[in-house]
């Protein structure tokens, strides 16, 4: 039974972070109709941000005489910062440029942009690890520890090790992002102006709507999230590798056509459907870890065939 | 068209006749050098980049080290040239690059491998061409083989050499009856796998559970449940740092405290302390060899090798590495002022090298007889040989006893 | 007799043109041989004027002119180019890792042509290339290894197992397109991965070595044999071997392109309902893509098992898949040609480089983002079909056969 209980916890927290990428996901979709395949790369570049900053705030001493909110809301700032502005790089170099073009060239080009994040973020780590790596593991380890290792992640939000506290943080904190999410886009101008995009690009722009400003307000918004979602991810798996980005993003977006592209809620199913899934077959079947992934795949290809529109997608006849 | 055919072949001839002109000088040299050589090469293999780097570029530095002593001290008649090549940890890397060092005609030997895959493509293209490898730290256990023999021989222990005496000392020593196994779908992961378990059936004991992740996977939430429901006293973890300091800390932070974590010799390296040294406390790690800092030659090497000031730590795989230097720097002593790959096939099987790690000689496979190894406990973050740790005098005990 | 007196004008302009034709192919031949031989700073060099070269010359209409040229002169410039491809594997004789990385750049190319099929043709995005590669290749060990049968044996099957792969993931891209198409692949070339790590059959994570390959008799295509007292490099009978597929499919891929099949192909990436509204057999022209991609890419595959005689998982992954993709766009979608020179291009850098193995995939990656932004067309664009000459040399052949027909007479 405490297997059981186990697993279920873990699912939850896994889902939470698959969650939250998903979401992202299908915001860029829906406002330019473009998968941005980066997005995980992009919230692992925001967890690195956060984990240098970390550092950096250790280093001058801040760590320990600040009260660990402010600390904690400062690093998000920092993070969501740093993923916002390197969503709109993003949009600005590999989706703006083929906005005319095949559907499948931002496709190609997110991916290999997200291939730049992951291996800047291995190359050029290096000069603040050292300095973290050493206080961790006390003052007289000589440690080199290379940006494509995995890093160990600040653990802020277990108190004393209690990792109960931490599981409940991460818990609310993505519940109360999905309702601000809600809220912003049903109750604000900006939020309802994106539903429009999504809905009908021709239409929005011809009721005066700002499409380009839209645009930027979404990787704002997308970014905060996928920051926060980073920052819950590293204190969930207590590391964070370079190269979690890639396979972080397709868990995302397999999530997000699972719960239907374009379907802010069906992420939330898609991005749980998906966690549980994996964490049962790892958890009931030996050696299932390896199977995990797969069945993970099959599931989703299964609803790619058999139920493209995603689990509360409508399904849309092409117009010709 | 006639015309147009014949003035083409004349072209094609005229241009195939200012290549051959081209190559010929080339080939000239090449024939020219038979008889007495100012150069020998030697091939070199290990991951440089990628991320088994911090392993194979500490090999790399002290396999160059050794090399570069020899020819300052003027020792041989002629210089050795090293052809450093970095396979990526990857098959066809390996094989492009054992590839090039055959094609160089002054090659006369090569020494690498950090990883089995790759060991195991370039085995294929030395044999092809009949030139010795020595394997200094791949650890699987077909490398040497009769078939592989007599080309291939390895200085390293294998995968079941090195499990033996961490089984001895946590199976009969302490008495760990119920454990729990973890490795990665690596070779290197398999391998240790399929001996760890050999050891454990072989004293009548079944582990409780065993499970093989994923070499990139982060989250080892539900091994860890695994591990818990199963009710292990111990876990046995045959994988590479990555996955071993993970799984430490999480079992850490999940709560899994009272047991013991034991694993094996690539987890030894610093990296296993960027987790925090509370969760790291009380792992058991066999690693290859002899303790260095107890015997006067091993003191030596890591003197030299600080006084060089690499960047990257001395691993479990660098002394092999250094070793393997020594092996065939002493193999060509035997061959005299031109020595040839035919030659050296036989000197390396006959050798018997002292080097910093005792004597070396070569069984009838091709695998090394000297084989040492030594457990290490992670203390206050570092790694603490068993003997001299508070473990072994009972100020500490690990968990699950 | 006006006519008379054109066809003798023709024909001694011909010879120069034949001229630049062979030189051209000469050329050609000159800078890969140099190319691949070259030490890393001069092969790089080498390699950035191509670039350059190839993007100047195709502003200043360059290339097209010379398709033209090429086709005009269809049979001298095949036999010229014929003749360059049977030197470069007797000028490598004896240099086998020149040789080795002339046989991976030819076999990449292979897949390159295969992938080309769905990425460049019918603007499917196939992420699964390698997966396609590696069950050519695992095919092959299985057979030769494992079974201990002929390599012809292992080579067929590689081509039928390949075939049906290919089926198996057409089958799903019928209901699906853009996004998910590319999601489906993708699934199918993680999952492949981790699928032969698990199949202790295969070997699981420590690959199959020992890979036989092809032999005709006591004749084996990965061998080193003396000829005239010259040791060959072993690699130098399968260069041989693999050149003259690759020449097979390109040759293939090109009737293709300028068949009907080709045509409905590029009708389909412009836009399905379209297509399915002229009448093209959608389902079928989507599942031929496939088929014969993948079999492109399993011989590919059955043919690299025998050169690196060592199949392992970590030879298949989604990292590969991706260079596959980037030699694509680099080369030229659509254009066997271009899709050629994208392999070999990519496979030479990458070898080139390895020095700097750190900075490979960054290296792609830009790569492949500035070709997107700057030049999605690649470096040798798609070609303009130019039925009109085909058949203005289809009436004039039938012109002359009158004319010679009215002489007999």
């Amino acid at each position: 039974m405490s297997l059981f209980l186990d697993l279920i916890v873990s699912a939850i927290l896994l889902g939470c972070t698959y969650t939250l990428v998903a979401v992202g996901f299908s915001l860029f979709f829906g406002v330019m109709d473009v998968v941005v395949f980066c997005c995980g790369d992009i919230a692992i570049f925001g967890t690195f941000v956060i984990l240098g900053t970390y550092t950096i705030m250790q280093g001058t001493g801040m760590i320990g005489s600040w009260p660990l909110i402010f600390i904690i809301l400062a690093l998000l700032i920092i993070g969501a910062a740093c993923c916002a502005a390197l969503g709109l790089f993003a949009h600005r170099v590999s989706i703006k440029p083929f906005e005319k073009s095949s559907a499948l060239m931002p496709l190609l080009s997110t991916i290999a942009l997200g291939t730049v994040i992951k291996e800047v973020i291995g190359l050029f780590f290096m000069p603040v690890t050292n300095g973290l790596s050493g206080v961790f593991a006390g003052e007289n380890a000589v440690t080199v520890v290379s940006g494509r290792n995995p890093q160990g992640f600040p653990q802020l939000l277990s108190i004393n090790g209690n990792t109960d506290v931490r599981n409940i943080i991460i818990i609310a904190v993505t519940v109360g992002i999905l309702l601000a999410l809600f809220i912003f886009l049903n109750k604000t101008k900006t939020g309802l102006s994106m539903q429009a995009i999504s809905q009908n690009k021709e239409l929005a722009t011809m009721t005066g709507i700002n499409v380009s400003r839209s645009v930027v307000s979404t990787f704002v918004i997308g970014g905060i999230i996928l920051a926060i979602g980073g920052f819950l991810l590293g204190n969930y798996q207590t590391v964070m590798s370079f190269d979690n980005g890639a396979m972080f993003g397709v868990k995302g977006f397999s999530a997000a056509v699972v719960g239907g592209l374009r379907n802010t809620w069906g992420a939330i199913i898609g991005g749980m459907l998906l966690a549980f899934v994996e964490t049962f077959i790892a958890g009931y079947i030996s050696n299932g870890a390896a199977y995990a992934s797969i069945v993970a795949f099959v599931v989703v290809v299964g609803f790619i065939i058999f139920k493209p529109e995603g689990v509360i997608g409508e399904k849309t006849v092409e117009k010709v | 068209m006639k015309k147009s055919l014949l003035f083409l072949l004349v072209v094609i001839s005229a241009l195939a006749l200012v290549f051959a002109g081209c190559a010929a000088p080339a080939e000239e040299e090449a024939e020219g050098d038979t008889p007495a050589v100012d150069v020998v090469k030697i091939g070199f293999f290990a991951p440089i980049t990628g991320s088994n780097a911090a392993e194979g570029t500490a090999a790399r530095n002290a396999f160059q080290m050794a090399i570069d002593n020899v020819n300052e001290s003027g020792e041989l008649p002629y210089q050795i040239e090293l052809i450093i090549v970095d396979d990526q940890s990857t098959e066809s890397v390996a094989v492009a690059g054992a590839n090039q060092i055959v094609a160089d005609e002054l090659v006369v030997a090569a020494s690498g491998f950090w990883n089995s895959g790759p060991a195991a493509a370039a085995s294929e293209v030395f044999k092809e061409a009949e030139i010795p490898l020595l394997i200094w730290g791949a650890i699987r256990e077909s490398l040497t083989s009769a078939e592989n023999y007599p080309y291939i021989t390895r200085s390293a222990p294998t995968d079941k050499q090195e499990n033996e005496p961490l089984a001895e000392a946590v199976l009969d020593e302490m008495g760990y009856q119920d454990w729990f196994i973890v490795s990665d779908a690596s070779s290197y992961g398999q391998g240790n796998l399929e001996a760890f378990t050999a050891e454990l059936s072989a004293r009548g004991i079944t582990a409780l559970g065993s499970e093989v992740v994923l070499e990139d996977q982060t989250d080892f939430s539900a091994v860890v449940a695994k591990i818990r429901e199963s009710g292990a006293k111990a876990v046995y973890c045959g994988s590479t740092v990555n996955i071993g300091s993970l799984l430490k800390e999480q079992l850490y932070s999940a709560g899994v405290t009272d047991i013991l974590f034991c694993g094996i010799s690539g987890m030894k390296t610093e990296d296993f302390f960027k987790i925090s040294a509370d969760a790291a406390e009380g792992a058991l790690i066999v690693s290859p060899g002899i303790i260095l800092e107890d015997s006067v030659e091993g003191q030596a090497f890591i003197d030299e090798y600080t006084a060089e000031g690499f960047a990257e730590p001395i691993g479990a795989y660098t002394p092999y590495a250094y070793e393997a230097a020594l092996i065939l720097i002493n193999a060509l002593r035997s061959c005299g002022d031109a020595p040839t790959a035919a030659a050296m096939v036989d000197a390396i099987l006959a050798s018997e090298t002292t080097g910093i790690m005792g004597t070396t000689t070569f069984n009838e496979i091709g695998q090394t007889t000297n084989v040492a190894a030594y457990l290490n406990v992670a203390q206050d973050g570092a790694w603490v040989p068993y003997e001299d740790s508070e473990y072994a005098d009972g100020t500490r005990a690990f968990g699950g006893q | 007799m006006s006519g008379g007196a054109n066809k003798m004008a023709k024909e001694k302009k011909l010879p120069l043109e034949n001229l630049l034709v062979i030189a051209a192919n000469i050329i050609m031949f000159a800078i890969v041989y140099f190319m691949l031989s070259a030490s890393e700073m001069v092969s790089l060099i080498i390699i950035a004027a191509v670039i350059v070269g190839l993007l100047l010359a195709d502003k200043q209409g360059y290339i097209n002119w010379l398709f033209a040229l090429f086709i005009r002169h269809k049979k001298v410039a095949f036999i010229s180019a014929m003749l360059c491809i049977i030197a470069l594997p007797l000028l490598l004789a004896t240099e086998r890792y020149i040789a080795h990385i002339a046989c991976m750049a030819v076999i990449y190319a292979m897949v390159c042509l295969g992938l080309n099929f769905q990425m460049g043709s019918t603007d499917m995005v196939n992420f699964a290339p390698a997966a396609f590669m590696g069950i050519g290749a695992y095919t092959m060990a299985v057979f030769t290894v494992n079974m201990g049968v002929s390599p012809w044996l292992g080579f067929l099957s590689a081509i039928v197992f390949s075939c049906i792969a290919g089926i198996l993931i057409g089958l799903p891209t019928l209901r699906t397109k853009g996004y998910y198409l590319s999601l489906v692949t993708m699934a199918l070339q993680l999952a492949f991965t981790q699928l032969i790590k698990n199949i202790p059959y295969l070997g699981g994570p420590n690959g199959i070595s020992g890979v036989k390959s092809l032999n005709i008799g006591e004749f084996f295509f990965y061998k080193s044999y003396t000829v005239f007292g010259v040791k060959l490099a072993p690699q130098i009978p399968l260069l041989f071997l693999c050149l003259f597929i690759l020449v097979l499919m390109v040759y293939i891929a090109m009737r293709v392109y300028v068949s009907r099949w080709g045509l409905s192909l590029n009708n389909i990436a412009q836009d399905e309902v379209a297509a399915d509204c002229l009448g093209v057999n959608c389902n079928r022209q989507k599942l031929f893509a496939f088929v014969i991609g993948s079999i492109f890419c399993g011989i590919g595959g059955a043919l690299y098992g025998g050169l690196a005689s060592f199949v392992g998982p970590t030879d298949f992954t989604f990292a590969r898949s991706l260079i596959f993709i980037c030699m694509v766009i680099l080369g030229g979608m659509d254009n066997p040609i271009g899709t050629v020179v994208g392999a070999l291009l990519l496979t030479v850098i990458m070898e080139k480089v390895r020095s700097f193995a750190d900075y490979g995939q960054i290296i792609y990656a830009v790569i492949l983002v500035t070709v997107l932004i700057v030049r999605p067309a690649g470096l040798v664009p798609k070609r303009v079909r130019d039925y009109c000459s085909l058949f203005k040399g289809k009436l004039q052949r039938s012109g002359k056969k009158n004319e010679a027909a009215a002489k007999t007479e």
